[in-house]
């Protein structure tokens, strides 16, 4: 964790990266974000995708909220591919990360993926001297609308024994979106109170 | 395993000083090598400062591509047993090149440049500014580190209305 300020610009930065499984929706997330806020709290959403959609390398959107107490707070934000081998990427994109948003796929028949991923998360927070049990992560319970969908207390019991924020969420009609992204912020901003 | 007190939270620091003498550097180099645009990015590319003509270029997101880039380079460099990476990365276009290196283990520089300008004399020049922001980064170091006391309670809750302020009400 890197906390970044620019005293001359009056600028804080922070890192808040979408990790999960692939097609959960972290991408959705993002482009719902960049849809709904203002151009002015904005800059370019940047995608790198395959032909076939998928994720290549990161989405990259930053977003900022006017002057609080005298500082420019800017929250860069980014999507990891969730394919299984691009874990270097992973690795890269993780790196001086400041708070996580676990997008988990509800649907039944992709729970060992959503497990898969978060080890997969916990093992790459290691490399960063990070812990999933000590670093501000919120779990994202997405694709609710779909009839495949376990039931939130199934997905909690199996994915949130560390008992973090959650939020049900169908991004795809930006449900709980913005909800999501404000809770990873004020989670991130606490743990830099509590830790700098 | 882990220990919270001992987890790492690293504060980057700039003083207004410091960083008009980083400007200084990269305006330097957009005089003396006419550099179309020079941009000092932290590794994870949220940009610095820069020098140049920005146009309506996205800084944020042109620094972050430079740096997955430059990040990207580090793993293959890495992977195959290079153990100080790659020296720099050097992208040639039609009309600018551009010119990618570390500047000590946690910022970048990327410079766009016209094509007419020749590998040697830009290396030469960007050694030089990569020096002179390696003395100016060491003078930082040493430099008081604030304290986060400003993100409290009253930090988040204003945040918190900024960010509703933000989107559009349904």
């Amino acid at each position: 964790m890197i906390v970044f300020i620019n005293w001359a610009q009056k600028e804080i930065n922070l890192k808040i990266v979408y990790y999960g499984p692939g097609l959960s929706g972290k991408t959705t997330n993002l482009e719902y974000i960049y849809s709904q806020i203002s151009p002015a709290c904005r800059g370019e959403l940047v995608t790198l995708k395959t032909r076939e959609e998928r994720t290549l390398y990161f989405d990259f959107l930053q977003v900022e909220f006017g002057n609080i107490k005298g500082l420019r707070p800017k929250f860069n934000l980014y999507t990891i591919p969730g394919q299984i081998y691009y874990t270097e990427s992973r690795r890269i994109i993780l790196r001086s990360v400041d708070g996580v948003v676990f997008v988990a796929d509800s649907q039944r028949d992709r729970m060992d993926d959503n497990l898969e991923s978060l080890l997969d998360l916990e093992q790459n927070l290691n490399r960063e001297d990070h812990s999933l049990e000590y670093f501000p992560w919120i779990l994202q319970l997405n694709k609710q609308d779909l009839a495949s969908a376990s039931a939130t207390a199934e997905l909690q019991e199996k994915l949130n024994f560390l008992n973090v924020p959650t939020i049900p969420a169908i991004a795809s009609r930006g449900a709980g979106v913005l909800e999501t992204l404000k809770l990873a912020i004020q989670s991130t901003i606490s743990h830099v109170h509590e830790t700098v | 395993m882990f220990n919270k007190d001992k987890l790492p939270t690293n504060q980057i620091m700039l003083s207004t000083e410091i960083f008009n003498e980083i400007s200084a550097v990269l305006k330097d180099l957009e005089v003396s090598i006419r550099a179309e645009l020079a941009i000092f990015c932290e590794t994870s590319g949220i940009p610095i400062t820069s020098a140049g003509n920005q146009r309506a270029i996205d800084l944020s997101s042109l620094s972050t591509l430079a740096a997955a880039n430059f990040a990207a380079t580090a793993e293959m460099a890495r992977m195959l047993g290079e153990k100080d990476g790659f020296r720099f990365l050097f992208l040639e276009g039609e009309r600018y090149n551009i010119y990618l290196c570390n500047v000590g283990y946690e910022y970048l520089l990327t410079i766009a440049i016209s094509k007419s300008i020749a590998l040697g004399m830009l290396r030469i020049y960007a050694n030089r500014a990569v020096k002179q922001l390696h003395e100016i980064l060491e003078k930082a170091k040493t430099q008081e580190k604030a304290s986060a006391a400003i993100f409290d309670n009253e930090f988040s809750d204003l945040l918190g209305n900024a960010f509703d302020a933000s989107f559009k009400k349904d």
